[in-house]
């Protein structure tokens, strides 16, 4: 539903669990699918988010809250007492804190990310693991993600072989 | 999510959900990614798929492309050319030098033969780097990599088992056909720089290997016997 508010225009987000989140338009923008969802007139009424529980959909709500660019009424205050540079400090160690988070969650919350398109909460999401995947070797890659390695031995062995020089 | 996008096996994705994996493989560098390749048969697939390598390609190289090209300048210095789409030189990369003495048998120089009387031709681009060789010498092959200069010889010679099928046959070395096949190998290289060819399934006969175009994907080859001319596809 969409609604006037204080002369904000306001977005209504509902999870697949039954919660709704009203939250303003430009910060729903944050996210790609949703601006596009906006722009094309599809977003009269509430917009149903799909795959993504309300856990997971407030963090990035949160997330979306804090990375929206401070501009007009409200932003014009913020942006003349503060100077960018210190601003992209704050936000850096506002994202570091955000992203302490379990496995689990920050693995939903790449996937929110990545269905929502918001660039920059999918690179803070993603960048652990990673981290993660390029410093471990393939066995605790696998054990980390409990992937199971379908792969024969001999199969592993001939991609290896093919692929040495990327194990050097 | 693109409806197109390439996912990889649910059942071999693991704890990470396949949107999550996929965007994570496709921050990650293309060497490490061929590292991957090893984890399991899905991000094998997943990291092979043109989609993906699409994508990856164009968050990777955003910039603009450049050409090799061999030159030869005033003084008879040959070498590898980088310019851009424009035609602007940004690099120039000279080859070594080298002379050759040929003599007779009673040991007199009888004549001279340096890399100034010769060329170098480009053959191959390829993951940014350039594959050369030298018009007078065909036959030796060299990688160079353009951002550093450096350059790998690639060895001559065969991989073991066909090295073993000559001796048996009691072929030497030289000839670089075996019987009337034509053969396929490749080689990769330790940080040392050190390689050696492996054995690759060969190519159906009569390939001419230059005469290749590149189309949606598929390599066609023109098969040179005549009198007809062939296109095979892959």
């Amino acid at each position: 539903m969409a609604t006037r508010e204080a002369g904000k225009k306001m977005i209504m987000l509902k999870s697949p669990d039954g919660m709704e989140f009203e939250v303003e338009e430009a910060v729903a923008m944050e996210s790609q699918t949703i601006r596009k969802m906006i722009e094309d007139d599809c977003a009269d009424t509430a917009i149903l988010i799909p795959n993504i529980n309300s856990k997971i959909l407030s963090r990035v709500i949160e997330y979306c809250n804090k990375h929206v660019p401070t501009t007009g009424a409200t932003g014009a205050a913020a942006s003349d007492t503060v100077a960018p540079a210190a601003l992209a400090e704050d936000l850096k160690i506002w994202d570091a804190e955000f992203i302490k988070v379990n496995r689990a969650t920050r693995f939903n919350l790449i996937q929110a990310a990545s269905y929502l398109n918001i660039k920059g909460l999918l690179d803070l999401t993603s960048q652990t693991t990673i981290d993660t995947i390029s410093d471990n070797s393939l066995e605790e890659i696998r054990s980390f993600l409990s992937t199971k390695n379908d792969y024969l031995p001999e199969e592993e062995q001939t991609i290896r072989r093919e692929n040495q020089w990327a194990f050097q | 999510m693109s409806p197109s996008r390439p996912r990889p096996a649910a059942s071999s994705s693991g704890d990470l959900p396949a949107d999550a994996l996929y965007e994570v493989l496709l921050r990650i560098p293309a060497k490490e990614l061929c590292r991957l390749r090893a984890v399991c048969p899905a991000w094998r697939a997943l990291t092979s798929d043109p989609l993906f390598a699409a994508a990856h390609k164009s968050r990777h190289h955003t910039a603009p492309p450049l050409l090799a090209m061999g030159y030869r300048d005033d003084s008879g210095v040959s070498g590898v050319a980088i310019s851009d789409l424009s035609g602007n030189v940004v690099k120039r990369i000279p080859g070594n030098e080298y002379e050759l003495v040929f003599v007779n048998e009673s040991g007199d120089a009888i004549g001279r033969f340096t890399s100034k009387d010769d060329s170098i031709c480009v053959v191959r681009t390829r993951l940014d780097l350039v594959c050369f060789n030298r018009n007078a010498l065909c036959g030796f092959f060299w990688v160079l990599n353009p951002a550093t200069g450096a350059t790998i010889d690639l060895p001559m010679g065969f991989s073991e088992e066909i090295a073993h099928e000559l001796e048996v046959k009691g072929i030497k070395e030289c000839s670089c056909r075996l019987d009337d096949r034509q053969v396929s190998e490749v080689i990769t290289f330790d940080d040392t720089n050190h390689g050696c060819w492996r054995r690759k399934q060969d190519p159906p006969p009569h390939i001419c290997a230059r005469r290749q175009m590149r189309l949606d994907g598929v390599i066609y080859f023109l098969m040179d016997f005549s009198p007809h001319t062939v296109i095979l596809g892959f």
